[in-house]
């Protein structure tokens, strides 16, 4: 190889170095952590979006009930229908701790962060958490090539009632077919 | 006789572009050299300049007339055009220009033609979780405001399937439903142009305005096709599209970041089809449907790198392909929990 090719390939390798960084900049993340993985990866985080947080956000007197509840919105914890799974099996504690807490706690007792949520999904979701650090669960965010970088579960999925909501489409397909007989378009 | 024409044609063009002051066509359309071996296609080429010029020379402090000149003078160069296959870097470049300029003084619309070429070591793949897809078609309204399709006419590359659980393939999908979704005992699956490894689209065109890339996508040049439809036909998966009318977009949802070979302005009467967002993946991001998927159904990635997500999927989920028999070998594969 020439030294001209080689001093272009060297060039190439470093804007798309620096255009792989400039794509990266738009989402913040963290380096998973807790999984054993060949190929290091990147969740979005969760815990720099969260409006309701700290329990002082409501709670904000050091004694007694002190939570205004004339405005609904403020109502946090009631707000929440647990549809995951049989209730008699999953309840507040078996994510959030067995003393109740604000943060997701492991059966262990191990706190995780609200970034790190895969770790206490995968508990029960062991298939679901293989197959989302290898890429065939989840989401990727930004460009194919680059640092992966995914959605971590509670990112997509909403904890408290996983399944996916019904609702209608978000467009119509227009394309007639072309076999005879075809059922016409349901209005 | 012909020699004596080409001299005099030279001479005049020499004479004109003395002539003329400054600001009008002519002198912004750079003239190629004169001393070139000029041949039958240049020798058009300069008299459409020469009509051009003389659209112009009447009111050169005009503005219309000279965007009139310019453009006439733009369409007919890009009339003389070659395939973009075989057109070198150069001649890339410049039918870029003038297709940016037309877009311009036709529309009044920026846009940003890329020539981006394939990436070296990469193959597009595709796969599609039947398992996780909702039905809830944000990729097929992403597809047509990414692609600049037309809005009147709604063509879309993507085309959502709703499917009995326990059956497969096209024949028995219901390919028009419009109901809440997803409905108990249904899946659903989405079906594009797979970028068959062995395209019987582009065997059949009679023009080769239709081809494979090196990455795997399969291209069609707008500008060269001339639309017989015959690909139409040829595709086992129906996957490509005729247009019926110039695609007519919105100025507010115009997309302006374009490829040639992707979603760039066409003309009526041309085919189109999913080119996996060329336009997008060549710089590194995901195609449009991939990102506007809600439930992260779409896979894309790089099928030659071996610690791809796409690779882990055809390693070690359950796969096929439609119509595999055929022996068309498409890049898209679809994949079960």
């Amino acid at each position: 190889m020439k030294k001209r090719h080689l001093l272009l390939l060297i060039g190439m390798s470093a804007l798309l170095l620096i255009n792989h960084n400039t794509q990266a900049a738009h989402i913040s993340q963290v380096p998973v952590e807790g999984l054993e993985v060949d190929q290091p990866f990147f969740v979005e985080t969760r815990s720099d979006k969260l409006t309701i947080q700290d329990c002082a956000t409501c709670h904000n007197k050091p004694t007694g009930r002190s939570l205004p509840i004339e405005s609904a919105d403020r109502r946090a914890h009631w707000d929440i229908i647990l549809e995951h799974a049989d209730p008699s099996q999953m309840m507040c504690k078996t994510c959030h701790g067995q003393i109740v807490s604000k943060v997701p706690t492991m059966m262990s007792g191990d706190i995780v962060g609200f970034d790190h949520t895969y770790r206490l999904c995968g508990q029960c979701h062991f298939r679901e958490l293989k197959d989302w650090s290898k890429g065939a669960h989840g989401k990727r965010l930004l460009g194919w090539s680059g640092p992966r970088i995914i959605r971590s579960c509670t990112g997509c999925h909403n904890p408290h009632s996983p399944r996916w909501a019904k609702r209608w489409p978000k467009t119509k397909t227009t394309i007639p077919s072309r076999n005879k007989g075809d059922a016409p378009y349901e209005e | 006789m012909k020699s004596k024409f080409l001299r005099w044609f030279r001479r005049s063009r020499e004479v004109e572009s003395k002539n003329c002051g400054g600001s009008c066509a002519c002198a912004a359309a750079k003239l190629p050299e004169v001393d070139k071996p000029i041949n039958r296609r240049s020798a058009l080429k300069r008299l459409a300049f020469g009509f051009g010029a003389a659209a112009t020379s009447a009111g050169c402090g005009e503005i219309v007339k000279h965007k009139f000149g310019e453009k006439a003078g733009l369409s007919w160069e890009e009339f003389f055009k070659k395939n973009y296959r075989v057109m070198s870097r150069s001649e890339r470049k410049a039918t870029i220009k003038r297709l940016e300029r037309l877009a311009d003084l036709r529309r009044g619309e920026k846009v940003n033609i890329s020539d981006a070429e394939p990436l070296p070591g990469v193959l597009f793949g595709y796969a599609f979780n039947i398992s996780k897809c909702q039905g809830y078609m944000d990729c097929v309204d992403a597809c047509v405001k990414e692609n600049n399709q037309d809005r009147e006419s709604n063509i879309q590359y993507i085309t959502m399937f709703e499917q009995k659980k326990g059956e497969s393939g096209f024949h028995s999908a219901n390919g028009r439903f419009f109901h809440e979704v997803p409905v108990e005992g249904n899946y659903y699956f989405g079906a594009q142009c797979y970028h068959c490894e062995n395209p019987p689209c582009v065997d059949v065109c009679p023009v080769g305005a239709t081809w494979k890339e090196q990455d795997g996508i399969v291209v069609i040049d707008y500008d060269w096709c001339i639309g017989c439809r015959y690909c139409e036909a040829a595709c086992p998966y129906w996957a490509r599209r005729f247009n019926w009318s110039t695609p007519e977009v919105p100025a507010a949802e115009y997309n302006p970041n374009q490829h040639y070979l992707g979603n760039r302005s066409r003309s009526k009467g041309v085919m189109e089809k999913c080119t996996f967002c060329v336009q997008r993946t060549r710089a590194g991001k995901q195609p449009a449907c991939v990102e506007a998927c809600p439930t992260g159904a779409r896979v894309f990635g790089n099928l030659l790198d071996p610690n791809s997500e796409i690779r882990w999927i055809l390693a070690n989920k359950k796969v096929f392909r439609m119509k595999e028999d055929l022996g068309t070998e498409p890049k898209f594969w679809y994949y079960m929990d």
